[in-house]
């Protein structure tokens, strides 16, 4: 009988199924799950529970709808586009998600079917993050309907999880200054003498106050919770906001909210022997000689 | 990446003399939304979080200096390359961003910010 204790022997007889991952890691059994659904071209939910509930929705093999109870969900469309399924959860609060990108959609053309496209692909994506972040447990497939129209976008099981991996990695790099959970609070005295702020960062602030997190605030206006949290953190930038009990804070020092403290080319180069992010996004086409 | 018809949203920009890669990003994200590679020279999500990297300092510069204007659009020359970012969104506040790669030693730098400028308009009327 093996000298091993029973638990390094399980992982030691799984380690040709996933090379180089260690069998009970949470996220290489997630992605398995998914490439087999993808593999099987299958249609129905895949059930979430734990920490944080809800559901991702395949069609075919990709996934076209996801929704989780910590997330808004996507909201009407105000013109042509996809369909999309119920406003979503409430939050915990109670509040129902407010208008969206959905609303842009007004006149058919390219960046109005962009737009509704991405007023669920966001969501969707967003919903994913927090599932996969907070190792929500998966149980059976059903096979149920769609949610979404058949027009809806289909998102490829290998990008999404690209996405989600690179949205990890953000937040990792926005983990010191602040989280979709850290308390934010308005700084009364503006820095300089004039500051241009967008339409949304305005929203922001109006709607931030004692106790506002980035996640109440995304459920308050209905976007996503990684999209508020960037929003967010280009208001710290500019010290317009504070974020109260943050590392730096705490050891006496102002945080660094420079603009190299996120970066997307970081997070779309990960260090050396983390998954590298899927290449092969683009369609092949085009002028150039090897096309 | 989310739209099935990427492949021909992004069409005509693949006819620009030197093409390499075209890509649509959200800027407040960085997520790829559709792209189209003519040739493997250059990572499109490096490239592509370049951009919205590029649109998030610019967007912190403008915070700053409290301008009053939007972003026209964003020409970064390499020895071997053009990056051109350019936002497709109507309204001021650019949420879509274009970002077209293109050979330099093939492109006609005035021809292809023409082209790029009258997709972006078709893209959006």
């Amino acid at each position: 009988m093996s000298q091993l204790p029973r638990f390094s022997r399980a992982r030691q007889l799984t380690a040709s199924v996933w090379p180089g991952k260690v069998a009970d890691d949470y996220d290489s059994l997630v992605a398995a799950r998914f490439r087999k659904l993808a593999e099987t071209a299958s249609t129905g939910m895949l059930p979430f529970s734990g920490a944080g509930d809800g559901a991702i929705y395949f069609r075919d093999g990709t996934v076209v709808f996801a929704r989780s109870t910590r997330t808004p969900g996507p909201s009407e469309p105000a013109g042509p586009g996809p369909a999309v399924p119920d406003a979503g959860p409430a939050a915990p609060d109670g509040t129902q998600p407010g208008n969206g990108a959905a609303g842009l959609a007004v006149r058919e053309n390219p960046y109005t079917r962009l737009s509704a496209a991405l007023a669920v692909a966001e969501p969707t994506v967003d919903a994913t993050v927090e599932l996969l972040v907070s190792e929500s447990r998966f149980s059976k497939f059903r096979s149920v309907r769609s949610p979404v129209s058949e027009s809806g976008p289909a998102l490829d099981v290998e990008r999404l999880l690209a996405e989600v991996a690179r949205r990890r990695r953000i937040f990792d790099q926005l983990s010191p200054v602040v989280t979709a959970d850290s308390p934010v609070a308005r700084i009364p005295q503006l820095s300089g003498p004039d500051i241009r702020v967008s339409a949304l960062q305005w929203a922001l602030l109006i709607r931030t106050r004692d106790g506002s997190t980035p996640r109440s605030l995304a459920w308050e206006l209905g976007r996503s919770v990684f999209g508020t949290t960037l929003e967010i953190y280009r208001l710290l930038a500019l010290r317009l906001l504070s974020s109260a009990g943050q590392r730096g804070h705490r050891n006496g020092h102002d945080p660094q909210y420079g603009p190299a403290t996120m970066s997307f080319v970081r997070a779309a180069s990960p260090e050396k022997g983390g998954p590298m992010p899927a290449d092969d996004h683009a369609t092949r086409g085009g002028s150039g000689p090897e096309a | 990446m989310i739209l099935s018809e990427a492949d021909t949203l992004l069409a005509p920009v693949t006819q620009i003399d030197g093409f390499v890669l075209a890509c649509l990003v959200d800027a407040s994200t960085g997520m790829v939304l559709a792209a189209r590679q003519g040739r493997d020279e250059i990572s499109l999500p490096t490239a592509a979080a370049g951009a919205a990297d590029i649109a998030h300092v610019l967007s912190l510069l403008a915070g700053q200096l409290a301008m009053n204007e939007g972003l026209e659009d964003v020409m970064v020359t390499f020895s071997d390359h053009f990056h051109v970012i350019y936002p497709v969104s109507p309204d001021p506040e650019a949420r879509i961003l274009l970002l077209v790669v293109l050979d330099r030693a093939r492109t006609n730098l005035a021809m292809a910010r023409r082209e790029i400028r009258s997709f972006c308009l078709n893209f959006a009327s």
